[in-house]
């Protein structure tokens, strides 16, 4: 395109002679005027909306490149941010909870153990609340539990027995009572 | 077409670089891009084709500040892609393409707008488009506005067909590259623009007024 003040004549040649076809010669150059004035003022308003294009495309361009890396920069960062996190959190080693097992061995789960009455009613209740309480103990525990218990109840025995006993003292009358009626018996 | 705004200095070159001071031909500005000189070379191919960009916006789009859009955008697209031009066509002809695309985008957007009635409406649009691009560009005389109305019925392809010949003054030729239209075709379109646009204007009471005012 040219300038409009440095128009083609080759063009206003071509439309002067086109015209020419179609209309007398003086009708023909008035509006080959008409219409030369008219570009001109059609390329002076173009010219007045293209003023400053150039520097509204290179702001433009300049914003597209800063909002393109703005995106970029904002990936780069979240991507960054997230393989972070992934190796923070996996770098926290987590205790493996381990499946329950029981502590003992099922073969040696014992049969809960009776207690004899004798043991749990006699003695003291001290003694014999702890000995309900250790339910788990062996056989050989339990034995020498009976065979305490047993001891204490024959200590027990012999000293209810004890203290049953009365010491007498029998005077002379008393033996004269006992064998005087003895004797008036005889 | 785009002649040297000062032939003396289109062929001094600089020192350093080799390449041309004045960036004017299209070969000039590509050369100028792909060594670098990405703002320089911007600017001038910026400089030399805002005019046709423009021009053809307008006639799509009816609208000053919409075609002003329009040619933004379209330098814009082309400066991200100007450095993978090969050359196989004229950087106008590209640019035509690349215009006529964009101002379709344009109108379905403002279309789409439209039909939910955000902003103005379509009929609105125009005519408020076409009092803007009276009163925008100030120097319009009745004449013009009258000229306008009598462009608007002429065919679609000799209108443009006339526009790219008288307003833009492109070569048949390179208006057959721009278009994909043989010269031959391009010449009778011409030719039937101008025939009606004549039968047009010297019917009008607008050119009898003219003759009677001398």
């Amino acid at each position: 395109m040219s300038n409009g003040e440095t128009m083609d004549n080759t063009h206003q040649d071509e439309l002067k002679m086109l015209l020419k076809e179609e209309l007398p010669n003086t009708e023909a150059i008035d509006v080959a005027r008409l219409l030369g004035a008219h570009s001109l003022r059609n390329q002076r308003g173009v010219d007045a909306a293209t003023r400053n294009l150039s520097v509204h495309v290179q702001a433009a361009r300049l914003r597209v490149s800063w909002t393109r890396t703005q995106t970029v920069v904002g990936l780069v960062a979240a991507s960054c941010a997230a393989i972070a996190m992934f190796v923070i959190l996996s770098s926290y080693s987590v205790e493996q909870v381990t499946p329950l097992t029981p502590t003992i061995a099922a073969n040696h789960i014992r049969p809960t153990i009776e207690v004899p009455p004798m043991v749990s009613t006699i003695g003291k209740a001290q003694t014999s609340s702890v000995r309900h309480t250790h339910t788990t103990r062996s056989f050989s525990d339990v034995n020498a539990i009976i065979v305490a218990a047993q001891e204490d109840q024959i200590v027990g025995t012999i000293a209810n027995a004890a203290s049953t006993v009365e010491t007498w003292t029998i005077s002379e009358s008393d033996i004269d009572i006992i064998l005087g009626d003895q004797n008036d018996g005889l | 077409m785009r002649r040297p705004r000062c032939a003396t200095l289109k062929f001094e070159q600089d020192t350093v670089t080799g390449m041309a001071l004045i960036l004017e031909t299209d070969s000039e500005i590509l050369e100028a891009y792909r060594a670098g000189q990405q703002d320089r070379a911007l600017t001038a191919f910026v400089r030399s084709h805002q005019r046709f960009v423009y021009s053809v916006a307008f006639r799509q789009l009816s609208h000053v500040e919409d075609s002003q859009d329009a040619a933004q955008e379209v330098f814009l697209r082309a400066s991200q892609k100007l450095g993978e031009f090969k050359g196989e066509s004229t950087l106008q002809t590209w640019l035509y393409r690349i215009t006529i695309n964009v101002c379709l985008n344009m109108r379905r957007k403002r279309r789409f707008l439209s039909f939910f009635s955000i902003g103005e409406g379509e009929g609105e649009r125009d005519v408020a488009a076409k009092q803007h691009a009276t009163d925008s560009h100030a120097q319009q005389s009745e004449f013009d506005a009258f000229f306008n109305s009598v462009l608007e019925t002429v065919p679609p392809k000799q209108r443009e067909t006339f526009c790219m010949r008288y307003y833009d003054e492109l070569l048949y030729e390179e208006i057959s590259a721009i278009t994909g239209t043989s010269e031959g075709a391009l010449k009778a379109n011409y030719h039937w623009a101008v025939k009606k646009i004549a039968a047009a204007i010297r019917t009008s009471e607008y050119y009898e007024q003219w003759r009677d005012n001398g």
